[in-house]
C-alpha cells in the first residue's frame, strides 16, 4: 500500500524514494514468500497442472498466503517498471495515476492499458509540435 | 509574408520543435484515450451484457472516441498558438484541470460500464448522485478549458486570420452551446423527450431515438462545433484567405442556427430522423 502511494503520488526525482516500490517492498514480500514456498510447498496438496489442482493449492491457508504475497510483490514490481517506462516517454503523471491504479487493482489489465498508452505516447514523438519560436 | 521568407529568416522553423509542457499533458491524455478506445471496442465484442437495450460498452466506446477527438482537436489548435503563450500559468492550470477532469470522467464511465450500471442520471444512492454531480462539474471543466484555448488562439496574432477566427469562434461557441444544451439535458432527467417503446428503432451506434424527441443529437452538434468550425477556418485560410474571416463567421452562425433547430425539434418531442 505504501509502495503504491509513493508510486502514484510521490515525486520521481529522488532515486532512494523510487527504490521503495521498485526494490525494498518487493524484497520484503519476496523473502517470506520464498521461505513459505521452500518450507511448505512440498507438504501442500494440489499443483499447477489443472484448475482443480490450483483450487486445491489455494484451499491451503499457507498456499493462499503465498499466492497473495506473489500478487502483491509482482504487481508492485510491474507498476514500478511501468512507471520508469512511462517517465521515459514523458507521459504526464495525471495520466500515469489511473494506469498505476489499474495495475494495483487488476495487475495485467492495468499493464495492458499502460503498455498501449506507452506505445501511443512514444509514437507521438514524430508529430510536429508547432513552429519553433 | 510568404512561407519562403519566413523560413529564410528563421531556420529553426523547419526543425522539429520540442513539445511544450502543456502539449505533453494533452498528448499523454490522447495516448491514454486511444488505448481506452481500443479497449472498449474489444470489450464490446466479447461482452454480451446490455443496459437499456444497448451493449454496456457502447457508452465507454462513444465517450472514448469523442474525447479522443476532443484532445486531438486541442492539440491541433495548440500547435498554432504562440509558444510563449502556451507557457502562461493560466494555460497550465487549465490544462491540468482538463486532464484531471478527463481522467475522472473516463474512469467512472468505464467502472460503471463494467458493472452494467448507469453513470449519468444515476440516482440509485447518495454515492451515485454525488458522482453524477461531480461528472457534471468535470464535463463543464473539460469544455471550459477549450474556451480558454480559444482565447489563447485569439491572443496569438501570428495565426492566419480565418484560422484564428475559426478556432476562437469554434471553441468558445462550442463551449457556450454545449453548456446550454447539456445543461438542459442534465436538468431534463433523461435524454428523451417523450417515452420511446422498449424496442423502438434507434440510429445505429449513436442510439438516438427515431420515434421520440432525443436531446443527444443537439448535444453532439454543439460539442463538435469545436472541430468543424476550426476545420472550416483552416480550409478557408488555405484556399480562400481573402474572404476567410467573413466566411468563417457565416459558417459559425449557420452552424449555431442548425444546432438550435435540432435542439428545438427535440424539445418538441420530435425525432431527428423519423422511423
Amino acid at each position: 500500500m505504501v509502495g503504491w502511494v509513493i508510486l502514484i503520488f510521490g515525486p520521481r526525482r529522488f532515486a532512494v524514494l523510487n527504490r521503495v516500490p521498485g526494490l525494498v517492498i518487493p524484497l520484503l514480500l519476496a523473502v517470506p514468500y520464498a521461505l513459505t514456498v521452500a518450507t511448505q510447498f512440498a507438504s501442500m496438496d494440489g499443483g499447477f497442472g489443472s484448475l482443480s489442482e490450483v483450487r486445491q493449492l489455494f484451499a491451503d491457508d499457507a498456499g493462499l498466503t503465498a499466492g497473495w504475497l506473489h500478487y502483491l510483490a509482482f504487481d508492485l514490481l510491474i507498476g514500478a517498471w511501468l512507471a520508469v517506462r512511462m517517465d521515459e516517454v514523458q507521459l504526464s503523471r495525471v495520466i500515469q495515476a489511473p494506469i498505476l491504479l489499474g495495475v494495483f487493482l487488476f495487475g495485467p489489465l492495468g499493464w495492458l492499458i499502460g503498455m498501449g498508452t506507452y506505445a501511443a505516447k512514444r509514437s507521438f514523438k514524430t508529430i510536429p509540435a508547432g513552429q519553433a519560436a | 509574408m510568404s512561407e519562403l521568407a519566413m523560413t529564410v529568416q528563421n531556420p529553426a522553423r523547419t526543425a522539429l520543435a520540442e513539445p511544450t509542457d502543456i502539449q505533453l499533458i494533452w498528448r499523454s491524455g490522447l495516448a491514454w484515450l486511444l488505448m481506452l478506445t481500443l479497449f472498449s471496442l474489444a470489450a464490446l465484442l466479447v461482452d454480451a451484457r446490455e443496459l437499456d437495450g444497448v451493449n454496456v460498452w457502447a457508452k465507454p466506446l462513444k465517450f472514448s472516441i469523442s474525447t479522443t477527438l476532443h484532445f486531438a482537436t486541442m492539440l491541433l489548435c495548440l500547435s498554432v498558438v504562440r509558444r510563449d503563450q502556451q507557457d502562461a500559468y493560466w494555460l497550465r492550470v487549465a490544462t491540468w484541470a482538463a486532464a484531471v477532469a478527463m481522467v475522472f470522467e473516463m474512469s467512472y464511465i468505464f467502472v460503471q460500464a463494467a458493472q452494467a450500471e448507469h453513470s449519468h442520471f444515476n440516482a440509485d444512492s447518495n454515492f451515485h448522485r454525488v458522482m453524477y454531480g461531480l461528472m457534471g462539474i468535470g464535463a463543464v471543466t473539460l469544455i471550459a478549458v477549450s474556451a480558454v484555448i480559444g482565447l489563447a488562439a485569439w491572443f496569438s496574432r501570428n495565426i492566419p486570420p480565418a484560422l484564428r477566427h475559426g478556432i476562437t469562434t469554434g471553441l468558445i461557441g462550442g463551449f457556450v452551446l454545449t453548456l446550454i444544451v447539456a445543461g438542459y439535458l442534465g436538468g431534463n432527467g433523461s435524454h428523451f423527450v417523450g417515452v420511446p417503446a422498449p424496442d423502438a428503432p434507434t440510429v445505429p451506434l449513436f442510439g438516438w431515438s427515431r420515434t421520440v424527441g432525443d436531446l443527444r443529437p443537439a448535444h453532439f452538434l454543439a460539442l463538435h462545433m469545436m472541430q468543424l468550425v476550426p476545420l472550416a477556418g483552416w480550409m478557408l485560410a488555405r484556399f480562400a484567405p481573402s474572404r476567410g474571416v467573413v466566411s468563417v463567421w457565416a459558417f459559425a452562425l449557420a452552424y449555431v442556427a442548425l444546432t438550435a433547430g435540432v435542439f428545438v425539434q427535440a424539445r418538441m418531442g420530435l425525432p431527428l430522423i423519423s422511423a
